[in-house]
């Protein structure tokens, strides 16, 4: 840990003391039974509209879509049999206005089956909608719930993902997923709520515990994994794609669109202290000459090409977009000769 | 299945235990003792209604999300920035912070409010990066790059913070 990270968290606890605690627990409790009470007889008398209201608004689940695949990492079944666990997610939409969305996962077992029941509804009341998807114990399966969900079930513990915001012609209007992962249970779930442009299902890449990036029909990608001390990137790529990714990501979209080869592109916030490229095919005995005191790595992808990364050991490194972390790279061509080259910085 | 009466009385004890806790995140989080009261309110009126579903080992961090959540929308509602910290700053009182706590209330006062809860989650809470990424719902690869923003600009600013004291 440096000076400036020992000096907040010893001035955040300082900061913290100077709060107070102004709930007392059982006038809270108190008013809260109160009012659970007030509520539960209100419901009581208006049974009958109730269901009836739930029936015309809510219940419009399609039709789970299940794929049942095995991932490399053993899938992991969960520890118990009922009721499993609640998750709580707020989603924040600004289309144009914002309005934000309350929504409550449960998910149970029986043993054979996991059920995943939601509630979807406005941050201060209104629009309740609610849905239940299943699928079998240990599997991979999705699906639209009400509300504009769309919820994955994964059965790995996913450590990151990431959307694909997906082609021009069929950007959706808005989309956010939050990953949970579930230690507990052995499984991690991710809720979407989207807008569709046209009704398809959103796309999006997951990091497996095996280390291997999988897109939405669970198909691995080609990934590599570079790493620099403790910091660890890991691209991935489809074969025959031209586009390629990084988890973790600091992108909206998923995708890098810029061309790696024979390039220098800056990686991870505006400091950008890490840099990655791609070398000629045939390329051997590569060498990198860094700029300033940063450490390096190579890696090779499945088709043999090689990729590069820079990670400066410097706390600050300016601005990504002028400032390049590689002096020159050099390497043995397939020919025999050796080349050296100063990658264009690209963004 | 545990009946009312034992609910209330596990959610009593939960309040109890986590109220300094959520009242402290709270305060970092807004700077502001009466917007931290008007949070922790909300979000324990909010974690009771899900008591029924909210398993033991789950609460704090049920909470914890609830919190951090419902100080994203104070934010958006755009009120005026908290000026305790930095009239507390100025006071030369007897009670007065260290210099360390001085300079951290104008050094969150500087952050966006997503970069503040950020370096609260990750110096404040101890979460890891991943757990801050699942609190907010947000990837991993934001938390990192928010985090290493908030720093450069902290480090601007405070640049003798930096002079002899790589680690």
């Amino acid at each position: 840990m440096n000076a400036l990270e020992e000096k907040l968290r010893s001035g955040l606890t300082e900061l913290a003391d100077e709060a107070s605690v102004n709930v007392r627990a059982d006038d809270l409790v108190g008013t809260l039974t109160l009012l659970d009470r007030q509520h539960r007889n209100r419901r009581l008398l208006a049974g009958v509209a109730a269901a009836t209201l739930a029936g015309v608004v809510g219940w419009a689940a399609l039709t789970p879509h299940t794929i049942t695949v095995s991932p490399a990492a053993p899938a992991a079944a969960p520890s118990s049999i009922g009721q499993l666990t609640s998750q709580y997610f707020r989603f924040q939409i600004q289309n144009p206005q914002t309005v934000n969305y309350i929504v409550g996962v449960d998910l149970r077992s029986d043993g054979s089956r996991l059920f995943v029941n939601t509630t979807s509804e406005l941050e201060y009341g209104g629009d309740r909608q609610t849905g239940e998807l299943s699928g079998p114990v240990g599997s991979y399966f999705s699906g639209k719930l009400p509300g504009n969900l769309f919820v994955v079930i994964i059965p790995d513990l996913v450590t990151d993902y990431a959307s694909d915001l997906g082609d021009e012609g069929r950007h959706p209007t808005y989309l956010d997923g939050q990953l949970r992962t579930l230690t507990n249970e052995g499984f991690s779930m991710v809720v979407f709520r989207w807008e569709p442009s046209d009704g398809s299902a959103p796309h999006y890449f997951w990091l497996g515990s095996d280390g291997v990036v999988r897109d939405d029909s669970s198909t691995s990608m080609q990934t590599l994994a570079l790493t620099v001390g403790d910091h660890q990137l890991r691209l991935f790529q489809r074969p025959g794609d031209s586009r390629w990714g990084t988890f973790p990501s600091d992108v909206i979209d998923v995708w890098r669109t810029v061309d790696p080869d024979r390039a220098e592109v800056r990686v991870m916030g505006f400091t950008g202290d890490m840099s990655v490229g791609r070398l000629p095919a045939g390329a051997t005995d590569v060498k990198v000459v860094p700029r300033g005191d940063a450490s390096w790595t190579v890696g090779r992808q499945a088709d043999g090409r090689a990729w590069y990364m820079v990670r400066s050991n410097a706390e600050y490194t300016g601005s990504s977009s002028t400032d390049s972390l590689v002096k020159s790279i050099s390497y043995t061509d397939a020919d025999g000769k050796r080349v050296t080259y100063t990658p264009t910085l690209r963004h | 299945m545990v009946g009312r009466s034992g609910r209330q009385a596990e959610f009593t004890s939960f309040v109890q235990s986590s109220a300094r806790y959520l009242s402290r995140t709270a305060y970092l989080l807004t700077g502001s003792q009466e917007r931290a009261d008007d949070l922790v309110q909300e979000t324990l009126t909010r974690t009771y209604a899900a008591w029924h579903r909210v398993r033991p080992h789950e609460a704090i961090g049920y909470a914890r999300r609830v919190l951090v959540n419902l100080s994203i929308d104070t934010h958006r509602r755009r009120e005026p920035v908290p000026v305790e910290w930095s009239e507390r700053a100025d006071t030369h009182d007897a009670h007065a912070r260290s210099d360390d706590a001085d300079e951290v209330a104008r050094m969150l006062a500087t952050l966006t409010p997503k970069q503040r809860r950020i370096v609260v989650l990750r110096y404040f809470d101890d979460l890891t990066e991943a757990q801050t990424a699942e609190c907010l719902g947000i990837s991993v690869g934001t938390v990192k790059s928010a985090c290493s923003r908030a720093f450069a600009s902290l480090r601007e600013q405070y640049a003798p913070i930096t002079n002899g004291d790589q680690s």
